[in-house]
């Protein structure tokens, strides 16, 4: 225990405050404007606001997240205290039926107006309401619009998060969730198999007739994203295709302002960290980490990988306590935020360990911002 | 145990059809239950269930027909812009089946979730004795 909380003081030590000049036309508002962040897609490529990525981003500001009070039952909007989550599919301009007269999927951007998702997004930047129409994913229609008011913490998800330049600009940090083919089959027949009318065959052509639409206008977003998770099959069993083990890699771009990736032992090194052994004991297959610099769509990024499962409380502490940069305000911050949210998808794996990592991340880059804000709204006042 | 399972019962119903029964938790008494309910209910839980999958029903007809139109779509062109719509419409409805069913499992009690609602409600007041 004393080792451990060594290495929580020394972890808080090692980081430090990059104050890099980062001005944003969003901060000469009169009210306090709003941080706003992105996600793409939800795990499975269509739908958002209530994926599991939200859910632990959201939780991690504090509160619990939900609809608006005696709104639209199929609003897609989330509140809590300080944050909204909105969902893009929102800003969809062709309903579902337009969409098929027309021949075109959702992921195209001809079936989404980018005009209004940048310009209420720069109306709550600028600390406005917004009047924004909602996509009922029930019916496939469009209806009347729901009052949005300007919260502390923006966050938009969905397909088109980062597609646009105008709204990408006003994004203060961005995340990708990039699902690899295999995974993605292996989730959607988790999730499909037991509906009546899909079947196998169902399932892959839904994937295969999407596909060519997601790789010309989704994929290609994820070079613009500060961090990108990807989700792959282990590398602990050799031909693995059960899909239930996971290879999960953090993809950090190096340089974002108030951004520091997250490291493992030594900041820049790369290595490669097998933490059972004599100290720790893991059931198979184990859990592997790397970590090391890399070249990501030609900007510089770090990587920190974990290829396993936790199958023990143990085992997570103990990983959390050897990893640095990892923006928490208390020894074991991660694996409460972990416990606390075991029920759902992935909390024994990389990809719960890394999005609630995320979310440490932007409550830190958000926390940035208002400290820097805030004097210059006083000079403003005074002035 | 068993006023506790009454309790859930009876508004769950109650819930299901707002007109039919009227309930009020009696100040009187060791807080037991009164129900002033208009006849005998035959089968409560069974409506419970039915209003709860209501949505999912109506979702899966619509979920097996979009597939059967997809498919029918996609013997003409495979590569079509109709042929992606429309498997893009099956994946829509299909993700929005998975999130319904997600946000029932957590849906834990209806008196519960209609009283954050409506806390001024008769059925949602509390009595310290």
């Amino acid at each position: 225990m004393a080792a451990a909380v060594k290495l929580t003081s020394s972890s808080v030590a090692s980081s430090p405050t990059m104050q890099p000049l980062y001005l944003r036309t969003g901060f000469h508002g009169s009210s306090l404007p709003s941080s706003s962040f992105s996600a793409t897609p939800a795990s499975t490529d269509s739908g958002c606001g209530k994926s599991t990525f939200m859910r632990r981003l959201t939780s991690v500001f504090g509160g619990a997240a939900s609809p608006p009070k005696g709104g639209n039952p199929d609003s897609n909007t989330l509140i809590s205290d300080t944050t909204t989550v909105i969902c893009l599919d929102d800003y969809h301009s062709l309903d579902r039926t337009g969409r098929k007269q027309k021949g075109v999927t959702a992921l195209d951007p001809r079936a989404n107006n980018f005009d209004l998702m940048y310009e209420q997004v720069k109306a709550i930047k600028e600390g406005k309401s917004i009047e924004k129409p909602i996509y009922n994913h029930v019916t496939g229609l469009l209806d009347p619009p729901e009052t949005i008011q300007p919260p502390k913490i923006f966050v938009i998800e969905g397909l088109h998060p980062m597609f646009d330049a105008r709204v990408r600009e006003l994004l203060d940090f961005s995340i990708y969730l990039d699902i690899s083919d295999e995974v993605k089959f292996a989730w959607k027949i988790q999730r499909d198999m037991a509906e009546r009318g899909h079947s196998l065959e169902s399932i892959k052509a839904s994937i295969s007739a999407r596909k060519p639409d997601f790789d010309a206008y989704i994929d290609p977003q994820k070079q613009h994203a500060d961090v990108v998770i990807q989700v792959l099959p282990t590398e602990l069993i050799p031909d693995d295709n059960e899909g239930k083990i996971l290879r999960v890699r953090m993809i950090m771009k190096d340089g974002v302002p108030n951004f520091n990736p997250v490291y493992l032992f030594d900041e820049g090194s790369t290595i490669s960290w097998i933490p059972c052994g004599r100290k720790l004991t893991c059931s198979y297959p184990g859990i592997k980490f790397s970590y090391g610099p890399d070249v990501y769509y030609d900007n510089e990024v770090s990587v920190v990988e974990m290829d396993g499962q936790f199958d023990r409380l143990d085992e997570l502490i103990y990983v959390e306590s050897h990893l640095s940069n990892i923006s928490t305000r208390f020894y074991g911050e991660i694996t409460q935020q972990m416990l606390k949210h075991a029920d759902f998808p992935g909390s024994n794996n990389g990809t719960g360990f890394f999005q609630t990592m995320v979310g440490l991340k932007i409550r830190e880059v958000y926390e940035k911002l208002r400290a820097k804000d805030s004097p210059a709204l006083a000079s403003a006042a005074r002035a | 145990m068993a006023s506790l399972a009454s309790v859930s019962f009876q508004t769950a119903s109650f819930l299901a059809s707002p007109a039919s029964a009227s309930l009020r938790r009696s100040n009187s008494g060791s807080g037991a239950l009164q129900v002033s309910s208009v006849g005998p209910r035959p089968c409560p839980s069974l409506r419970l269930r039915f209003v709860a999958m209501a949505t999912p029903t109506d979702m899966n007809d619509k979920l097996s027909q979009s597939i059967k139109e997809a498919e029918e779509v996609c013997v003409a062109d495979n590569g079509s812009g109709e042929c992606a719509a429309a498997w893009d419409e099956v994946e829509e409805i299909s993700a929005e089946i998975a999130h319904k069913r997600v946000k029932q499992s957590e849906t834990k009690d209806p008196l519960e979730e209609f009283c954050k609602d409506a806390p001024e409600a008769d059925e949602c007041r509390v009595y310290e004795d």
